[in-house]
């Protein structure tokens, strides 16, 4: 169909929508007010949500639990009542023209603690209606509380089966968050994010080469947000437009509720502790057989044994052995214990009319990584220069949050919501994934002994180890630099953030609803990275000249929205609902940098640098989606719901012979334990079936269908002349691909789910199966064939991804002493390369990556790795093995998947004590993938080589077996050949993510400080221990973390272990 | 809302929604792809961005040392030769100095490695010829100078990697693809370049001339690549001895000398010598030139321990010697010379089996003082005639290691040696134990790499030989 054609059917289909809502007009309504209350108790249920089945009517109870509904039409209304925790209710109530009726509900306590209402494209919507599964996080702002939660992180990891999320070892780092697999190779397979309607923007900021990058992430505090949920995939995301492919996470912030102020104070005070176990290197001194004198770094494949002697090929006579792991020596370590703290305050409330929310907190954390005692003392003994409090502890974040939300009802018919957010976050980070100047990287190569043979200080320290670095700083056995001239790198990257989005609800009719938003995400960031003169390490010629970068980087994101939904009860036993609705997002950045070099003793700043370096070009980068949609919605007895939807999306990023692309969505939910056919069960609470189809797509960059140039000033000399002049020049750059689409996911999701045993036991099941085509791929071009790009995007390729989610939450135990209720969540993802096109040249199956590591290949899942396997024995049976113990096949295989397939958590709650006591542990676990342990992987292959397998003859044989395979492996004909597969390994683990014990405060000690019940304290763990066969240092630490799919450890810091104690009191 | 919408009203208020939703030109402002730092085709049709583009494919040469920020080909040739020795930890850049280099290795391999950034420069040369074709025909020196690039390049591809090279193209987006060909096919590319860059360089004043001049070297290389020693002798016999041309380096015109950044910075990379710490004893290296010990003052050096500030190596362990022929990151390298013309005859005289004439040119040159790039060399005493044609050629291979220390030669003549001389290659390449472990492999030149296999016409080196 084209675009004449859709835009006449869509006009068509508005009209008429238009119309037939404007034949319905009602009269005069009535109203509708009472109370919700807790059955048994009779407490009032403030933010009970009350609506009118088939209408737009709805209303939130407040702290009193009274409601007001408005408008209501004359007759008989289906009044349904809905609240987390509880389980829902409906009623039937009479209402006339003019008159005021009352209703009142009582609820029931529901074990399954779900949102029974959940935000989509086109507003509020009961969960029951839905035919895809969306998770919700439900109430975070109680989880923040009782839980050691300090980002978005904290928040969402191991909460939603399907959802995956990898979190950044490193202070404000960018977390990878992955819904339901990835798709794509060539573009983000990141969900968006939506903070109160508004796109939120989850770039990086620049860090510091050699730095995890930070996350803009990190700006949203937990403290203010109320709810997040999970959209999973296309049949879901439809409606949310290009990009959405990947899930989108919607997270609303806290709002204010009618009835009195309500103050909240919150003081945290945490510590944070690495508990890895780094592991030790080893030096195993020997001696050459001709010279016993010199001593030798005796390698285990080479090292004489009863087996193997110097005639065999045996090089070295082993000597002794010794080990050494500075992260253990307590002069020596730069591990120390972080430290943190929060503090906040909330302030919500207001009337029926207006109501408010603002809130302001303040947090500040340093990590474990703190400069070692002994380079201190250096720093004052032998440089006389103070140690800053930054160079102490290079890990450190400074985090400062506002926000204010209003509500105002301006009349019966009437919303407005202005929400306004802003933070400021000042975070540095140590480099930590610098191969030259990474800490862990320098601590773990060290050479496997501590200390200097006598007299060896100024030549060395004996067999290979240096004991200064060229400056002459100590290096405390650590390699190639100290951490102390390393922690003198100051790299601050600050970024302020404001958000502000204004939505407004207009419900002129009591079937009509309008809704429109406009909002705006602005973040500034600026990266400002110094070395001072003859400071930080001597890794360049002008390193220690005093360096000085800037970079200043924009990121601007506006969105407007506006939606219309019409209601219908055509019949007593059907409602209809549709809604059209348009949406515009324009995503924008640029940046400006610039460097320079030589610095007077004690400046600091870019302006105070002798010699000019660089100056990045501005780049201006921006991304625009339009899109329209429509939806209808059928409702057969509230028990069956119909929706049918499509949404068009232009975008600047699509080629010029590509306009807009159309995703259709249906689904289906169907509530069958309400039938009258379906069996009663006393044991069956609820049955529903779902079942969703939808698709939706990601566009490609926002310049990748254009074809460019770019600007190649070079320094050109005249003829004659050494001396060379700056001239404008020009090379092609982008050739650009007019036909370049968005990649299309499409997908089929179907399950249940069920209330059983009295409400003990909610059971929820998914299966998905996505199929992305149009992938979009940078192909590789032959360099020979000498484009002016290496590779083009196009779309060429189809990918499959589908897998099965469960999530169970039963209430074990509920007595008034003790309660226990468990939430078990799981899920299996698969994926596969369906298609990567037909390389026109072959006629065959395109091949990506040929011939390397990461290796494209239909039938095989994304980002597999490929490796030579290797075979390996102890033939000779002298528990060593050497290089012809061991055989590296010629042939490469395919490794499986690069990213965990399986992941459940496990969350168990326990009540104590009249319920004054709650304890919350949750168990994390993955698998199913593999990861590089890079650490060990580097350091067996890399000088000084001493790593166990290396060096220690007791070391495991299948240890030594993959360093002699990645270092000087061979094949059967006995010709070199290495593969480093002995140290891509299983990312399997356990880990005991959070604990928490939350004691209400008693009486008394509220009195003393005049608060209210509801105030707590809290203490809390985070990332408590790791149960693991991986033999890096942590399978959840990720080098070069950028949201990349190709997880790899080394080096880089593992994940830390937060004890916190919080209180909250509340007045 | 005291009034209900009429029905009519809510027919209009649809009407004006669905026009602005309908609107090109609303929607034209909201989706154009706004990108002012782009710069697009229409920008490029004239004589003056003819002229950039020319600016453009001549910044190309930096590849050579500096490919786009990562270790290039001049570098890493040397390394494979005997130029310079590893001074880093990583295990492909150490197998490059050890002499065993397979397809994968990630050095050579990659979409933006030395091989690719090469290779690749090729077209940005021939959109530029074009362009000038184009718009600038009258231009016939600086066209000669584009078409001599693309020819230095070719000899480069073919000087340094193993028989397998293909040679393809892209033109208004079409791939074609090149079979794999002979080091000798691509010299015999390469130099019909630059029959195109003589034939059209024909001016007399300075610029035109000094063009002409580096035509004549490159000629005269890719005629010595080919074994044709008479007629590159003839080819350079015009060019002065004092003749340098060179790519010059700036913070805003291109970026830093790649040999400066590998040698003297981060020293990733070291001087190479004759002697070596291995297994804790010095050695010889088998075969390689002293070009440290020798304190020859074309390839000045200085321990880094000594140099201000000091220059340690980027594994830290191995002593590490600087390459003054760059005190300074943004010095000039030079791409071709008189001196290189000087060899070229005396290598003639050497095939003509005339050592005398061979020593002529050869102690001529070395009373000449030139200057490489910045740096003069002083009178160097004359040299003793060998005795016999194998003296000769080991003296004159020495010679011209001296003289073109770093420039990209070095690797292209130890092949010579064995392909042309009929020496083996452990009588050539550093060869027996090796000072990080082990011994050296048997290679002798670079693998076109795995990533060229999106060519479907290349499977691999069609051998390895020299």
């Amino acid at each position: 169909m084209n675009l004449g054609r859709w835009r006449i059917v869509a006009a068509a289909g508005a009209a008429l929508t238009l119309l037939t809502a404007a034949g319905r007009l009602d009269a005069q309504g009535g109203t509708i007010t009472g109370r919700v209350t807790a059955q048994g108790t009779n407490q009032p249920l403030g933010e009970a949500r009350v609506l009118m089945i088939g209408t737009a009517i709805s209303a939130s109870a407040g702290e009193d639990g009274k409601y007001t509904l408005r408008n209501v039409p004359a007759g008989n209304a289906q009044i349904q009542v809905l609240r987390v925790g509880y389980q829902s209710i409906k009623k039937t109530v009479n209402v006339a023209n003019g008159s005021t009726t009352t209703a009142d509900f009582e609820m029931n306590v529901a074990v399954a603690q779900l949102e029974e209402v959940v935000t989509t494209a086109t507003g509020q919507q009961r969960k029951v209606e839905l035919g895809n599964a969306i998770s919700t996080l439900g109430d975070v702002g109680k989880r923040v509380e009782q839980s050691e939660i300090s980002n978005i992180t904290d928040l969402m990891i191991a909460k939603s089966p399907g959802v995956s999320v990898l979190p950044s070892p490193v202070l404000g780092g960018a977390p990878t968050i992955r819904v339901r697999g990835v798709s794509s190779i060539s573009l983000t397979n990141a969900p968006i994010v939506v903070v109160d309607g508004v796109r939120y923007n989850q770039n990086s900021p620049s860090s510091s080469a050699g730095q995890t990058p930070l996350s803009l992430l990190n700006s949203l505090s937990p403290e203010e947000i109320e709810d997040i949920e999970i959209v999973k995939g296309p049949s879901a995301a439809t409606l949310y437009g290009t990009n959405a492919a990947n899930g989108v996470v919607v997270i609303t912030t806290k709002k204010g509720r009618a009835g009195a102020t309500h103050w909240t104070w919150v003081a945290e005070s945490r510590t944070i502790d690495d508990r890895t176990h780094y592991q030790a290197q080893y030096a195993n001194f020997g001696h050459t057989p001709t010279n016993p004198n010199k001593e030798v770094r005796c390698q285990l494949p080479v090292m004489v044994t009863p087996q193997f002697s110097i005639e065999q090929g045996a090089q070295c006579i082993s000597d002794s052995l010794t080990k050494y792991d500075p992260f253990s020596d307590p002069t020596n370590t730069m591990i120390g214990l972080g430290r943190g703290s929060l503090f906040g305050a909330s302030v919500s409330g207001g009337s029926e009319m207006v109501r408010f929310f603002t809130s302001a907190d303040v947090d500040n954390e340093f990590g474990p990584i703190t400069m070692p005692a002994i380079d201190q003392q250096f720093f004052h003994d032998s440089l006389h220069t103070p140690v800053t409090s930054a160079m102490l502890h290079p890990r450190n974040q400074q985090k400062l949050n506002f926000r204010t939300n209003v509500s105002a009802s301006l009349s019966p018919k009437f919303d407005l919501n202005a929400n306004a957010g802003f933070g400021k976050t000042d975070n540095a980070i140590e480099p930590d994934n610098s191969l030259l100047i990474g800490l862990l990287y320098l601590g773990q190569a060290n050479y496997g002994y501590k200390g200097c043979p006598a007299g060896t200080e100024k030549t060395g320290c004996g067999l290979d180890k240096p004991y200064r670095d060229a400056t002459g700083f100590p290096l405390h056995e650590y390699n190639s630099f100290a951490p102390g001239s390393v922690m003198q790198f100051i790299t601050p990257v600050d970024v302020q953030r404001t958000t502000g989005s204004l939505d407004a609800n207009w419900r002129p009719f009591a079937w009509m609803q309008n809704a429109g938003t406009v909002g705006v995400d602005l973040a500034d960031q600026d990266a400002y990275h110094v070395c001072r003169l003859n400071e930080c390490p001597n890794s360049g010629a002008t390193s220690r000249l005093g360096n000085v970068s800037d970079q200043k980087r924009n990121f601007r994101t506006f969105s407007a929205k506006a939606s219309s939904t019409a209601s219908w009860q055509a019949r007593s036993y059907l409602n209809l609902k549709t809604s059209v609705g348009a949406d515009y997002t324009n995503v924008e950045s640029d940046s400006l940098s610039a460097s320079g070099r030589g610095l007077a003793p004690g400046a600091s700043t870019l302006g105070s640098t002798s010699t000019f370096v660089s100056f990045a070009a501005t780049t201006f980068s921006a991304q625009k989606t339009l899109g329209y949609y429509a939806q209808e919605q059928l409702a057969l007895r509230d028990r069956l719901f119909l929706t049918v939807a499509a949404r068009q999306d232009q975008n600047s990023a699509f080629g010029a012979n590509f306009q807009h692309v159309l995703y259709p969505k249906v689904s289906l939910s169907w509530l069958m334990s309400d039938e009258s056919f379906f069996p009663q069960y006393s044991w069956l609470n609820s049955f529903r079936l779902r079942s969703a189809y939808g698709a939706n797509g990601v566009q490609p960059g926002a310049t990748a269908a254009l074809q460019t140039f770019q600007s190649a000033t070079t320094s050109l000399a005249k003829a004659g002349s050494t001396t060379g002049t700056d001239t404008p020049g020009l090379i092609a750059n982008n050739p650009g691909n007019a036909d370049l689409k968005p990649e299309t996911s499409a997908e089929f999701e179907g399950g249940f789910e069920t209330d059983v045993l009295n409400h003990r036991l909610h059971f929820d099941y998914t299966y998905y199966d996505k199929r992305t085509t149009n992938a979009l791929i940078s192909v590789p071009l032959a360099s020979s064939s000498a484009a002016p790009v290496t590779s083009l995007l196009q779309n060429v390729g189809s990918t499959r991804n589908w897998g099965h989610e469960v999530q169970t939450n039963a209430q074990l135990i509920d007595m008034r002493s003790f309660a226990w209720d468990v939430t078990v969540s799981g899920s299996h993802n698969s994926n596969r390369w369906m298609s990567l096109g037909i390389d026109p040249t072959t006629g065959k199956e395109r091949i990506i990556g040929a011939g390397l590591t990461t290796e494209q290949r239909v039938g095989y899942p994304l980002n597999s790795q490929w490796y030579r396997p290797y075979h390996w024995s102890d033939a000779n049976g002298d528990h060593v093995i050497q290089r012809n113990e061991v055989v590296v096949d010629t042939g490469r295989v395919s490794t499986g998947y690069n990213f965990p397939r399986d992941i459940v958590s496990i969350q168990n709650g326990f009540d104590l004590f009249q319920r004054k006591v709650r304890v919350q542990a949750m168990f994390d676990y993955r698998s199913g993938g593999n990861t590089i342990d890079g650490t060990n992987g580097f350091d067996c292959t890399s000088a000084p080589q001493g790593c166990q397998e290396n060096m220690d003859p007791t070391a495991p044989l299948w240890m030594q077996a993959r360093a002699v395979a990645a270092t000087i492996g061979q094949n059967a004909a006995g010709k070199t050949q290495i593969t480093t597969l002995g140290y891509y390994v299983s990312d399997q683990f356990w880990r005991f993510r959070e604990l928490s014990l939350t004691y209400q405060l008693p009486a008394r000690a509220l009195s003393l400080v005049r608060a209210a019940n509801g105030s707590t304290i809290v203490l809390g763990a985070r990332n408590l221990h790791l149960w693991t066969n991986f033999t890096g240092l942590d399978p959840e630490s990720n080098y070069g973390l950028n949201g990349a799919e190709g997880q790899q450890e080394f080096n880089t810091a593992p994940q830390p272990t937060y004890l916190t104690m919080r209180l909250n009191l509340k007045y | 809302m005291k009034k209900p919408f009429t029905r009519a009203r809510w027919i209009a208020v649809g009407a004006a929604l669905l026009s602005v939703a309908a609107c090109d030109n609303i929607k034209h402002q909201l989706l154009d792809p706004q990108n002012p730092g782009l710069i697009d085709p229409s920008a490029v049709g004239s004589p003056s961005a003819a002229l950039a583009l020319r600016v453009g494919a001549l910044s190309r040469y930096k590849q050579l040392t500096n490919a786009s920020g990562n270790e290039a080909l001049w570098e890493y040739s040397g390394t494979l030769a005997d130029e310079y020795k590893n001074s880093d930890f990583l295990t492909d850049r150490v197998a490059i100095d050890q002499r065993n280099i397979d397809g994968a290795n990630g050095i050579v391999s990659g979409q933006s490695a030395m091989y690719a950034a090469v290779t690749q420069s090729r077209g940005f040369v021939r959109d530029a010829i074009v362009a000038m074709q184009k718009y600038n025909p009258d231009s016939t020196a600086l066209r000669g100078e584009l078409w001599a690039e693309l020819g230095f390049i070719e000899m480069s591809l073919a000087d340094n990697f193993c028989n397998g090279i293909p040679l393809g193209s892209t033109i208004s987006g079409v791939q074609t693809f090149g079979d794999p060909l002979t080091i000798q096919q691509v010299y015999d590319s390469a130099s019909a370049h630059l029959d195109s860059a003589l034939a059209i360089t024909t001016g007399s004043d300075a610029a035109s001339v000094g063009i002409r001049n580096l035509e004549s070297v490159v000629k005269g290389r890719i005629l010595v690549g080919k074994g044709q020693f008479a007629a590159a002798a003839a080819a350079v016999a015009n060019v002065p001895t004092s003749y340098q041309y060179v790519v010059t380096f700036s913070a805003t015109g291109g970026g830093t000398n790649g040999l400066w950044n590998l040698i003297n910075s981060i020293a990733r990379i070291t001087v190479g010598d004759s002697v070596d710490i291995v297994n804790g004893l010095p050695t010889t290296i088998k075969n390689a030139l002293p070009f440290v010990s020798a304190n020859d003052p074309r390839v000045p050096t200085i321990s880094g321990a000594k140099a201000s500030p000091v220059v340690g190596a980027e594994d830290q362990q191995t002593p590490t010697f600087l390459n003054l022929l760059y005190k300074n990151q943004f010095d000039p390298i030079v791409i071709a010379s008189g001196v290189d013309a000087r060899l070229i005859e005396a290598e003639a005289k050497l095939n003509a089996g005339d050592i005398g004439g061979m020593m002529t040119i050869l102690n001529a040159l070395r009373a000449a003082k030139p200057t490489i790039g910045l740096i003069a060399i002083p009178a160097l005493p004359p040299l003793a005639t060998p005795a016999d044609a194998s003296s000769a050629t080991s003296l004159f291979f020495r010679e011209k290691a001296f003289w073109t220390f770093g420039r990209g030669q070095r690797l292209q003549d130890m092949r010579r040696l064995i392909r042309q001389y009929h020496r083996t290659e452990d009588q050539v390449f550093p060869t027996g134990p090796y000072f990080k472990g082990g011994s050296f492999g048997h290679d002798v030149n670079l693998p076109v790499p795995n990533s060229e296999q999106v060519n479907p016409k290349f499977h691999g080196c069609l051998d390895r030989n020299a």
